[in-house]
């Protein structure tokens, strides 16, 4: 191929562009990129200057990237061009390939067409058919991603494993949504005492919770033993079918399995709201006593060592505690249990049949009383619990019947008895369906209806005879009305209107463009009005809708997705701290971690406030657990709070953030490369390619002998590895003073050489059983000769150039909006955007939205 | 796009006809052409893919010598007795695939750079054979994995889609082995014809809409429609298996196992009677082993956490036991194939059975030296086959080879050179 279009060349000589015409290649680059030596496996004594060819075109803006980011002519040449002389051939080569993209745009077209996404239809899904709760997208396989969006159309290649879950997808939908009763059913109100409750019993019998009556142990309570010593051990037991007021939780997750205490799949009988109230409260367990929560000396009882709870962080305080609620174990709600004062809390969950909702009590350890024989289970325990007293459950509410999900498939449609129908209809297999006295006007009705929602525009008549003629074969097959309806409606959520975004026409694509980018999810009626009226493209309405779409609850998602591929926060449990090293890590953490990025992030968005924000803030948005790992006094409860950071403490912005730490970590290990590639690309707008093939790998060590930094300058001495090292590493190096799960640190971590780590605490229970090793440092020098000594003066080098911050997060924004890549000729709009006098990120979100980039 | 040049699968080859012949002399010339087309055809080559995501622990698994004359591994010890049913492999990787973790998607189709922020996929080991290969069967191939929630897979589409890989044992097997009603055959059939007509209009559809896109839209809007007729022809397979019985086969719907060498026996059990039946002669299974625990005896600590050792002595002696009772997992299923008797042979004979890591090693996250284990198949076994353990050989080298065992006449696959030095078909 490559010979074809040398030859092409050497035939006609015209189509020599000008800028190759010039001595700058040959006088500075030649020496190392020719035919002999091809380093970095580029030869452009024989690379085409015809850029048609999309390799020599990507091959030629790589010249141009690498020129204008000053990394060739390497430094260390003797013989490097004038500043003039670089700029001149910068600006012959880049309007060359500007030129050259632009023809190729005209001739195949800028694309505008992409699939959803897996989010983005369920999402979808959940609003289109008012079902809130929708699960499907894990149905289908994870979506590729471009530079680490997964919303660019190159990325979101198509199969036939989609088409197949777009079939089953669609079903399980139509099904969920259908109610198959012409009455309501039941709603009822329950007041459950926990011990008496599902997963419960388990609780009890291994000491992970006890029943009281009256504020004190049951009386009935007993602790059994079961088998001989000494492979024997013990249970608690008290019979469900007594009363308790309470239920006191001693670990965590409420039994062996560590899930909570659950409402297992029978509670929920009937799809709908339910209405949930139950009283909580926190406090110390003394070996049958109950005392405040203060925290002091945890026992397990008997022979096991005794440790202490964080008393250097919390000293004689009253600890707050904190209980989540799951669904389907999933983190939904949590709330705070005082010391020794019950609180009622209430909460709203939309649930169907099969769901499983469980209270998780966080702040407890993952262990708690031991059940060896010679022990006395939770008798001889002291430690932290938090208790249940009771659960009130209402449910479920159905504020109309059918319900939303119904009326919009099936209209006014009756739900006939099936025992009292004259002719039993095939397809249906429970005893009620829905009729049409009139099934082929109902069809072309609701599926006229049906589509003009789902493709997110007008539908001319003409467009729905395909979905039309899908239920007339069904018909004719002497299928009933609702079977046949439903594989119309299959047959119009798997349609390439529905499924491609783009497909759109005039200011609908608009609207559509603006709520897939900030909803995730279709446009509103709204929306779709001013879509209708031509109204949507004015800049001034168009503000106004952006506006309107950040100010909604659904803009959530564009924090949490856009937060989650950003800054990689959708890998939040790709790694699991090591129990040795990070015993302190527990799931609470984990959520707040979650938690802080993403209200911090959100309160950019809302309160406009400067990208100089992401290396830098004032306050912190902070909860007591992340107080407690940031070392800041007198923060309580669960609730995120902006906190003033105080002095001493070596925090603000993102970039210091807990779960930024997290990610950027193995687990085990902090690593300068891995941090120094994730602040390069993320937050500093610079990209590093990937290594070459058979680079030595460094071996992680945490014994305490060698420090990464050391290693690292090993590595280093390889003079291929230096060159590009020492562009990534010293981002990282700035932050190796923060450890795997975000703590900061002086020293590492060790298993085996170091000092006794005093006033850590296990989130498992136990002995902390890590050294404090070798010291940290965290200095470092920039390719461009700048020092810095810690984070903070990192912060400063990075605060002193905010337009590259600014660049960097509109590339970001520009690439997850338009869902493309920011190509080379998209380059001037960037700058366009850039050299605009706001700073503030919601102020950017509507430059973008206002770019002609965005509305393509 | 399509690298590989298919032959319908059932041709003849030249060897296996003078094999043939020469065990036939005496007969007329025409029959012994059918004794050859028999065997050949009754016999099929299977494969199965098996990937553990966390590395093997290199000393441990690799033998010193190489050769034939080599001293077994203490891992490799656990399954001396098929020493000369396997061939053990050094020195092997997939040219740029690097990035760690992410690799683990890429141990069956050695696309360069999964730690890319824009990674795309190419098609998959087990896919490139199933073209050819799969439609004999009533699934084309069967991805499985073992992990704790989730479907990731070793499967992948030429278009680099992941075929998700189901984790349920017992669902596996009810799709494989349960024969439903006359009334859910019935229905199955209804939905599948069903499908097929959504799939025709809606690609119908998609032909209107194409010419009123740019063209690079229009690239994207053909990808759909080549999906929508790839699923077509697959659901008029299934129609077309669907109305057949399924096979009977002696034995209880497995249950899944929360630990881990358990599992692995229950998915392994599962494998031998997909091959046993024939439902399937393409296998893959990723085992992605994070945070489930292993109930081996002193073992206590979780295999992500043992893989990061760090170099701490008592890590490293778990992870020689939970390494170790993974072979011998290995071993069993090994046992059970050789047991199989298909014909003159058994179905260890017939069935590749790859098993390795995509990390060289778990501790440093390095995908070179990866570790490498090709049992059964109808090759020559019993040596090491040791290449330059710094410069490493292609791994597809020796997917090429496998490829060519089924029948698929490939020129290439992902970073092959050729087929792999030193591995001969018996």
């Amino acid at each position: 191929m490559k010979h074809i279009i040398i030859a092409l060349l050497i035939l006609s000589p015209s189509l020599k562009a000008e800028w190759s015409k010039t001595e700058f290649f040959e006088k500075y680059c030649h020496e190392c990129h020719d035919e002999d030596v091809s380093k970095g496996d580029l030869d452009l004594t024989n690379l085409p200057v015809a850029l048609n060819d999309p390799e020599t075109y990507r091959k030629w803006v790589n010249v141009y990237d690498r020129i204008k980011d000053g990394d060739m002519p390497p430094a260390k040449k003797k013989k490097r061009p004038q500043s003039e002389e670089i700029q001149k051939v910068l600006k012959a080569l880049g309007s060359s390939i500007v030129k050259e993209e632009l023809k190729y745009q005209k001739s195949l077209g800028r694309s505008s067409v992409r699939r959803m996404t897996r989010l983005e239809y369920e999402n979808t899904l959940r609003d289109l058919l008012h079902l809130p709760t929708l699960s499907v997208k894990t149905m289908f396989p994870a979506d590729g991603t471009y530079e680490g969006y997964d919303k660019v159309g190159q990325a979101l290649d198509i199969s036939h494993v989609h088409m197949n879950t777009y079939l089953e997808a669609a079903d399980k939908a139509l099904r969920q949504a259908t109610f198959h009763s012409p009455n309501p059913p039941q709603s009822t109100k329950k007041r459950h005492y926990p011990h008496a409750v599902g997963s419960a019993w388990v609780a009890t019998r291994t000491f992970g919770a006890v029943p009281l009556v009256d504020g004190k142990l049951a009386p009935t309570y007993k602790i059994q033993k079961v088998g001989q010593a000494p492979s024997g051990y013990q249970v608690g037991v008290f019979d469900r079918k007594q009363h308790a007021d309470t239920f006191v939780m001693l670990n965590r997750g409420g039994g062996v399995h560590g899930s909570g205490i659950s409402f297992q799949k029978k509670f929920i009988k009937n799809t709908g709201f339910y209405n949930f109230s139950f009283s909580t409260w926190g406090l110390r367990w003394e070996k049958g006593k109950i005392l405040p929560a203060v925290k002091g000396v945890v026992n397990v009882g008997g022979h096991r060592e005794a440790w202490t709870e964080n008393i250097r962080h919390y000293g004689d305080k009253e600890f707050v505690h904190t209980i989540s609620v799951l669904v389907n174990k999933v983190p939904t709600f949590y709330f705070d249990a005082y010391s020794l004062k019950p609180t009622t809390y209430d909460f709203k969950l939309w649930l169907k049949p099969g769901d499983v909702v469980s209270f998780y009590a966080n702040s407890l350890y993952a262990k708690g009383p031991a059940n060896f024989q010679t022990l006395n289970g939770a008798m001889s325990y002291q430690g932290p619990g938090i208790a249940l007293d009771w659960i009130e459950v209402a449910g479920p509410v159905n504020p109309v019947w059918p319900p939303k999900s119904h009326t919009f498939l099936w209209g006014d449609n009756p739900i006939l008895d099936r025992n009292k129908a004259k002719v039993k209809p095939d397809e249906i297999l429970g005893r009620y369906y829905v009729h049409s006295e009139d099934p082929e006007k109902s069809a072309q009705n609701l599926i006229k209806k049906f589509a003009e929602k789902a493709f997110r525009r007008p539908v001319a008549n003409g467009e729905i005879d395909y979905f039309v003629s899908i239920f007339k074969s069904r018909i004719a097959k002497n299928e009933h009305f609702e079977a046949a309806m439903k594989e119309a409606y299959k047959a119009i959520l798997t349609a390439p209107d529905f499924l491609f975004l783009g497909m759109e026409t005039g200011d609908y694509k608009l609207a559509s463009k603006l709520s897939y980018f900030i909803w995730g999810s279709a446009p509103d009626e709204e929306l779709l009005q001013l879509a209708s009226s031509g109204r949507l493209n004015s800049p001034k309405v168009l503000e106004t809708q952006t506006n309107r779409l950040l100010n909604d609850p659904k803009a959530k998602r564009f924090i949490v997705d856009f937060t989650d591929q950003w800054l990689d926060l959708g890998d939040i449990d790709a790694t699991s701290p090591d129990k040795l090293l990070y015993p302190d890590f527990d799931p609470w953490l984990r959520d707040s971690m979650l938690d802080e990025t993403r209200s911090f992030f959100e309160d950019m968005v809302k309160s406009n406030k400067s990208v100089a924000n992401i290396v830098d803030s004032d306050t912190l948005h902070i909860n007591q657990r992340l107080a407690e790992l940031y070392g800041i006094k007198d923060v309580y409860g669960n609730e995120i709070r902006e906190v003033k950071i105080p002095e001493g403490i070596q925090r603000g912005g993102i970039i210091t953030q807990a779960s930024v730490m997290k990610v950027s970590a193995n687990g085990t290990v902090t690593s300068p490369i891995v941090r120094g590639i994730w602040m390069s690309e993320k937050i500093m707008g610079v990209h590093v390619p990937p290594p070459p093939a058979n680079v030595p790998a460094i071996d992680p060590n945490t014994e305490g002998v060698v420090t990464v930094r050391e290693q690292l300058e090993k590595h280093r001495e390889h003079a291929s590895c230096a060159g590009c090292h020492a562009k990534m590493d010293p981002p990282g190096l700035a932050l190796e003073s923060y450890d795997v799960i975000g703590g900061f640190r002086d020293a590492y971590r060790a298993s085996k050489k170091g000092k006794k780590a005093e006033g850590y605490v296990s989130s498992f229970g136990g002995n902390v059983k890590f050294k404090i090793g070798l010291p940290v440092d965290a200095s470092g020098e920039l390719k461009s000769g700048e020092k810095f000594d810690g984070i903070r003066d990192f912060r400063d080098i990075l605060l002193s150039d905010k337009k590259q911050l600014k660049k960097n997060f509109l590339h970001h924004l520009l690439t997850y909006a338009t869902g493309r890549k920011v190509s080379f000729a998209d380059r001037r709009e960037l700058y366009r955007l850039l050299n605009t006098e706001e700073y503030g990120v919601r102020d950017l979100i509507h430059h973008v939205v206002q770019s002609p980039l965005f509305k393509l | 796009m399509n690298n590989f040049n298919f032959i319908t699968g059932k041709s003849l080859s030249r060897r296996h006809f003078l094999k043939a012949a020469g065990i036939s002399l005496g007969l007329p010339y025409i029959s012994a052409m059918d004794a050859a087309v028999k065997k050949n055809s009754s016999v099929p080559y299977r494969m199965i893919g098996i990937e553990t995501n966390l590395g093997i622990y290199p000393q441990s698994f690799f033998p010193k010598e190489s050769g034939s004359n080599y001293t077994l591994s203490p891992y490799l010890n656990e399954i001396k007795e098929f020493k000369n049913d396997f061939t053990v492999f050094s020195g092997l990787s997939h040219g740029e695939v690097g990035g760690g973790h992410a690799s683990d998607i890429t141990f069956l189709t050695g696309a360069p750079h999964p730690e890319s922020a824009s990674f795309r996929n190419t098609i998959s080991l087990d896919q490139a054979a199933a073209d050819t290969i799969g439609l004999q069967t009533r699934f084309q191939s069967l991805p499985l994995n073992i992990s704790k929630r989730g479907n990731k897979s070793l499967s992948w589409t030429r278009n680099g889609i992941m075929i998700p890989a189901e984790r349920n044992a017992e669902k596996v097997f009810i799709k494989l082995f349960m024969q439903g009603k006359p009334e859910d055959v019935k229905r199955e059939l209804r939905n599948l014809n069903s499908g097929r007509s959504i799939l025709d209009a809606v690609g119908e559809r998609s032909k209107a809409l194409n010419k009123s896109l740019s063209k690079t839209d229009q690239q994207r809007l053909e990808q759909y429609y080549t999906s929508v007729r790839e699923m077509e022809h697959r659901l008029q397979k299934s129609s077309e298996w669907a109305v057949k019985p399924k096979p009977k086969v002696n034995a209880q719907a497995p249950k899944n196992q929360e630990y881990l060498i358990d599992q692995m026996d229950v998915m392994f059990n599962l494998m031998h009677l997909a091959l046993e039946t024939d439902s399937t002669r393409l296998i893959t299974l990723m085992m992605v082993i994070d945070g489930v625990f292993s109930h081996v005896k002193g073992v206590s600590d979780e295999n992500h956490d043992l893989s990061h050792h760090t170099g701490r002595k008592q890590k490293i002696a778990q992870l020689n036991k939970v390494e170790a009772a993974q072979l011998q997992s290995i071993g069993r299923f090994m046992k059970k194939l050789k047991d199989s008797k298909i014909q003159d042979t058994n179905l260890l004979d017939s069935t590749m059975v790859l098993y390795g890591s995509n990390l060289g090693n778990g501790n440093n996250h390095i995908t070179k030296n990866l570790p490498i284990l090709l049992a059964g198949g109808g090759f020559k076994h019993g040596q090491h086959l040791a290449f330059d353990t710094k410069n490493n050989s292609p791994l597809s080298n020796v997917f090429l080879s496998m490829l060519h065992r089924l029948g698929v006449e490939a020129d290439s696959f992902a970073s092959s050179t050729g087929t792999i030095k030193g591995l001969e078909m018996v």
